[in-house]
């Protein structure tokens, strides 16, 4: 069957250094998916390698099936990244940032589809037309959620969704990831926060020094046993 | 040391083209001024008058230090025909003769100083406060308890070092081929014109090093510095002196010289208050000189009435030209004061001034050339009406006059004004150019001592 | 694609209104263009008013012959007293671009007397305003435009991945090249609409008429424009931060548009100087006033040869007359023909020497090209200077006959005299070399940013 994400022997190496080795995974429709591992272990690779952002040094990364670095336009109609900032055009205002976001993927929605897409994404109606420059992180998140629902993304690459944000807005978070894995959408994120993936996600991967040195079912294991475990493969 | 490099190369080039430059023009009127010479003391026996319309030339020396800097030169004229009667233009201009399309510069070392080296300043130091801000060093400096003057004068401090390691060697070469130039024996004079000339530089680059260190610390971004100063730049070294330009320009007009030229034939004509026209005058004169041998009739007179009659209307209208010229001059002084004021709002311009003025190119010199030519074609004039009026025969109008009677009149040489004479006038530009490194300094030293840097 | 293209577009437009930097600097170029029209316009019109008082002068001259001559004068004394111009009309283009026209004179003051001692006459001047310059619409455009295009675009792509916001774009289906041409179109767009607005408000003030040179005006500026957008891509495409573009874009400034010409200048200056003007003087000067001493019959001998048509004029030995004395002006002239040639030809050769070396100088092509446009280039300068030549030719036509078959020149014959009023035209030659270097050079800068956009490192790595 044709996954709907996979990575193939992908690796990446920066003169001397390596930052990803020979990769391989694929994801189902539906699945959340987190990568947890140390700062520098290769979770932001794999995220811009996906992308097409970097070129890999060898392997390849399929997208739908498609080849990111053949077709690296093709391959970004399915995908939406959330950055762990989530940057936008400080001067526009949400609308606006949303709008123009959606028209590059070949959306054009209406003002009120527009608001109503902020609104299911958390985000408060006073704030649609306020500039995106005083927006907090969270806000900022929420748009960026709003243009992957607004584009109708199979997949969701997160890179560190949930960092800097406050419990609740943490917590609301991940009932929306929940909600949108519910309808088929595909969620790749790579975290820090055991705990937080533990509870959402279907399956997790541990990643060292750009290898992914284990596979683990979250439905076999709890978040203090995945604590310890992550532990014991970092002191190794 | 990639900038230093690019500064010493720049410097070098400027010095060998402006001294190139300086040699070929310096040569072309040396060997015209000599010709000139030649012809007039080779004349043959001819009446006086002829000799006066035969005329002289004067041909505007370089001054020796105009290959730093070579000011106005290009825009003023080399040479001017001396004859009886007329006062005439100075011309050919290397401007007029070139098809210059970027009007900037000459490749001189003035050029590099003022222009160049405020951007090289610039992109040195642009990015001396923001870039330790971007880094974090900053802060790990400040929580060392160096405070942000401290900083701040320490910067200033190593930036003007280097600049000055940088600017010396260059100086070195100017001043050694300064000593080459044979054209005027180097002494005491061309020493302190360098002298003042390398301290007015050393403000102008302070000026420039202690901005870029305020902006730099006054902006979060080296990115917003760099476009701020190079903002600064553009103003002070392109736009306000064309605008200040224009305006003076504009608010003061000048005759055309066939206007002038014709008031002053109308004056000459008619007398300056139009009753007291030329007959009259030549009447009374010739009574006033009959009275004074105590003859008749001007046949009766010893000496040579038309000589002396020449003699009296060149007085007139030299008079009159002067009195013409002096005001178009300063009318051109009015123009030009708006820029010397404006010096104390754009060191550039200050910087200019005094460069030229040091280097002997600048207006005043000129103007100082064209008075010392106006003045030699007037002594010539009156020197051979004499002749005419003392040596020849009263009436004789085809007469000859031995050629031993002017062919040892004094060649044209011209005493360029003293370092002393153009000081003063240059004291309201070097005082405008210390106040601005002064100011600034003060200015930048108060801000960083009540700015929250973080 | 192109839909993607517009929405970027469009979106540029959003961020552009709502950034006051931008808009600081649009509102400045805009202001400045607006002072070099009138800056520039009010020069021309100072000009044009010292033309028109000629015309009183001329009269006033003719007015005073009469009074000094009541009846029939000798043509002699009338070409030796008389004053006549030739008069160097400024088009109302010239308003726009100046060029040589400040330090050239814009009219000569002629007599019958040897024309190569008033031909080179100098204008009351003031060197010091020549020295820096007029603040004319060319000079915004030569100068400014370009800073103003590097100011806007410099970081179009490098602010954004310092920003943060390229990343989230760029996972869109957005081609990197889609999202840059949408940016630097926008801005070009930009630029479009000031040159637009700059250029029709000058032509209306100057009142110039609009013809097939308006357009080549916009070409010219236009395509320069570009030339700048693609070096900026060039440098955009090394991918780098923003502090380097801008460094590196300024720097580039200052090399094509004052370092290049300034030597270019001083190259040709030091390669072939000139002084045949200053041997012109001194040799015309050394023949005139020896026709003084020369037996009269050789003089007029030598001038049948040239002016065969009067050898049968009446002798000129005796009481002084003026065809004697005109006689030996001409032979002043002839003799320095030669040398005269020699100088016209070195003039434009270096000229064209320094216009040789000025093909690795788009700014100062383009500012060639506008002075072709305005009639206010060198090569104008060198045409009024021929013309006037012409023109007192013209001249001694008209009074030698009266000369040399003894004519009384009447009050009415004033009527007569030739005129002469010279108006440049626009210079083809020169606008078609400028807008060809102009083209290559744009054509180097956008393949040398397609290189360097196809080696260069991936954007985000």
């Amino acid at each position: 069957m044709q996954f709907i994400l996979e990575a193939a022997g992908l690796s990446k190496t920066y003169g001397q250094k390596t930052a990803l080795v020979s990769l391989d995974l694929q994801l189902n429709k539906g699945e959340i998916f987190s990568l947890l591992g140390p700062n520098g272990a290769g979770k932001s690779t794999t995220i811009n390698l996906f992308l097409g952002f970097i070129k890999p040094t060898s392997g390849q990364a399929f997208v739908n099936g498609i080849d990111v670095s053949a077709q690296p336009v093709a391959s970004k109609q399915f995908l939406a990244y959330i950055p762990e900032n989530v940057m936008l055009y400080q001067n526009l205002t949400g609308r606006e940032n949303l709008s123009l976001l959606s028209s590059l993927a070949g959306f054009n929605y209406a003002k009120d589809q527009l608001d109503e897409l902020l609104i299911t994404s958390g985000l408060q109606p006073d704030a649609i037309e306020r500039n995106v420059g005083g927006y907090s992180k969270g806000m900022r998140q929420k748009v960026g959620i709003a243009a992957a629902v607004a584009r109708d993304a199979k997949v969701l690459l997160l890179d560190e969704p949930t960092s800097g944000l406050d419990p609740k807005a943490s917590n609301e978070f991940s009932e929306l990831l929940k909600g949108l894995s519910a309808k088929g959408t595909t969620i790749f994120m790579a975290t820090h926060d055991i705990f937080r993936s533990t509870e959402i996600s279907n399956r997790i991967g541990i990643m060292r020094n750009g290898q992914l040195i284990d596979l683990l079912d979250h439905t076999v294991f709890n978040a203090s046993e995945i604590e310890s475990l992550y532990l014991d493969y970092m002191r190794a | 040391m990639v900038f230093a490099i690019i500064i010493f190369i720049l410097l070098f080039t400027s010095i060998i083209s402006g001294y190139k430059s300086y040699s070929i023009l310096q040569a072309e009127r040396n060997l015209a001024q000599h010709h000139a010479e030649e012809d007039f003391h080779s004349q043959p026996d001819r009446h006086p008058h002829r000799v006066a319309h035969y005329g002289s030339y004067a041909f505007r020396p370089k001054s020796a230090l105009s290959f730093l800097d070579a000011g106005l030169d290009p825009y003023t004229g080399t040479m001017v025909y001396l004859e009886a009667h007329q006062q005439n233009s100075a011309n050919f201009s290397q401007a007029q003769q070139s098809n210059t399309l970027i009007r900037i510069g000459e490749m001189t070392m003035a050029f590099v100083m003022q222009w160049l080296m405020p951007l090289l300043i610039i992109f040195l130091c642009f990015n001396a406060f923001t870039q330790e801000r971007e880094n974090g060093t900053l802060k790990l400096l400040m929580s060392q308890g160096i405070s942000i003057q401290q900083i701040a004068k320490g910067k200033i401090m190593g930036f003007s070092l280097l600049i000055t390691i940088v600017i010396f060697p260059a100086f070195l070469i100017a001043i050694l081929t300064s000593l080459v130039i044979n054209n005027e024996p180097w002494n005491f004079d061309t020493a302190l014109r360098l002298f003042t000339m390398l301290l007015s530089y050393a403000a102008y680059f302070f000026i420039f090093i202690t901005g870029s260190v305020l902006i730099s610390s006054l902006c979060k971004q080296s990115k917003t510095a760099l476009i701020a100063l190079l903002g600064c730049w553009i103003f002070f070294c392109v736009v306000i002196p064309k605008l200040t330009v224009s305006l003076g320009d504009a608010l003061f007009q000048t005759p055309s010289k066939a206007a002038m030229d014709a008031a002053i034939h109308r004056q000459a004509k008619n007398g300056i208050n139009g009753h007291d026209d030329q007959d009259k005058r030549t009447k009374e004169f010739t009574e006033k000189l009959l009275k004074k041998y105590g003859v008749d009739s001007a046949s009766q007179l010893p000496v040579n009435l038309g000589g002396l009659v020449m003699a009296e209307g060149e007085a007139f209208s030299s008079k009159l030209y002067q009195k013409h010229f002096d005001e178009l001059v300063n009318t051109y002084e009015k123009q030009n004061n708006i820029s010397k004021w404006s010096g104390f709002l754009n060191p550039y311009q200050s910087i200019r001034a005094i460069s030229m003025s040091m280097a002997g190119s600048d207006f005043r010199h000129y103007v100082t050339f064209l008075n010392a030519a106006e003045s030699y074609r007037f002594k010539l004039a009156q020197h051979l009406n004499h002749l005419q009026a003392y040596k020849l025969a009263n009436k004789a109008k085809d007469t000859r006059l031995d050629k031993s009677e002017y062919n040892h009149y004094p060649e044209f040489s011209y005493n360029p004004p003293t370092f002393w004479q153009v000081l003063f006038p240059s004291l309201i530009s070097i005082f405008a150019l210390y106040i601005w490194a002064l100011g600034i300094y003060i200015l930048c030293i108060t801000i960083l001592k009540n700015i929250s840097i973080l | 694609m192109i839909k993607q293209f517009r929405t970027l577009t469009y979106f540029e437009w959003l961020n552009f209104r709502s950034e006051r930097s931008m808009l600081l600097f649009a509102m400045l170029i805009l202001l400045s263009g607006l002072y070099g029209i009138y800056s520039g316009s009010s020069l021309i019109n100072n000009q044009k008013s010292k033309l028109e008082a000629l015309d009183k002068l001329y009269q006033e001259n003719i007015a005073e012959m009469k009074q000094k001559f009541p009846a029939d004068a000798d043509a002699g004394d009338i070409g030796y007293y008389h004053s006549t111009f030739a008069k160097n009309l400024p088009d109302n283009w010239a308003k726009l671009s100046i060029g040589q026209r400040d330090v050239a004179p814009s009219y000569l003051k002629l007599r019958l007397l040897a024309v190569q001692n008033q031909l080179y006459a100098s204008e009351n001047t003031n060197p010091f305003k020549l020295s820096v310059g007029s603040f004319d619409l060319a000079f915004v455009f030569v100068f400014l435009l370009p800073l103003f295009i590097i100011s806007i675009s410099f970081n179009v792509l490098s602010s954004e991945r310092e920003q943060g916001t390229l990343a989230l774009v760029l996972s869109f289906p957005v081609k990197l090249s889609t999202f840059l041409l949408a940016k630097l179109t926008f801005r070009f767009i930009v630029v479009a609409v000031i040159v637009f607005t700059l250029s029709i408000t000058g032509w209306l003030w100057a009142d110039v008429v609009i013809d097939a040179r308006a357009l080549t005006w916009l070409m010219a500026i236009l395509l320069y424009a570009l030339f700048w957008f693609s070096v900026s891509f060039a440098i955009i495409a090394i991918k780098r931060n923003s502090a380097f573009n801008a460094v590196s874009l300024l720097g580039i400034w200052l090399l094509l548009v004052v370092i290049f010409p300034v030597l270019a200048k001083t190259y040709s200056e030091v390669k072939i100087p000139v002084d045949e003007g200053l041997a012109i003087s001194l040799k015309q000067r050394q023949e005139v006033h020896s026709g003084w001493d020369k037996p009269r019959a050789e003089t007029m001998k030598r001038f049948f040869q040239r002016y065969p048509q009067f050898k049968d004029t009446t002798s000129v030995e005796g009481a002084f007359k003026w065809k004697w004395y005109f006689a030996f002006q001409e032979l002043g002239d002839a003799s320095v023909e030669s040398l005269f040639e020699n100088y016209m030809q070195k003039l434009t050769t270096r000229a064209a020497l320094s216009a040789n070396l000025d093909m690795l100088s788009p700014a100062a092509k383009l500012q060639q090209t506008i002075n072709g446009i305005s009639g206010t280039g060198f090569q104008a300068q060198l045409d009024f200077l021929l013309a006037s030549k012409n023109y007192h030719e013209r001249l001694k036509k008209f009074y030698y006959p009266f000369l040399f078959k003894n004519l009384p020149f009447t009050h009415d014959d004033f009527a007569s005299e030739p005129q002469m009023s010279f108006r440049s035209k626009a210079d083809d030659l020169q606008i078609f070399n400028g807008l060809i270097a102009m083209m290559g050079a744009t054509v180097i800068a956008i393949l040398a940013g397609l290189i360097i956009y196809k080696s260069s490192n991936n954007i985000l790595e």
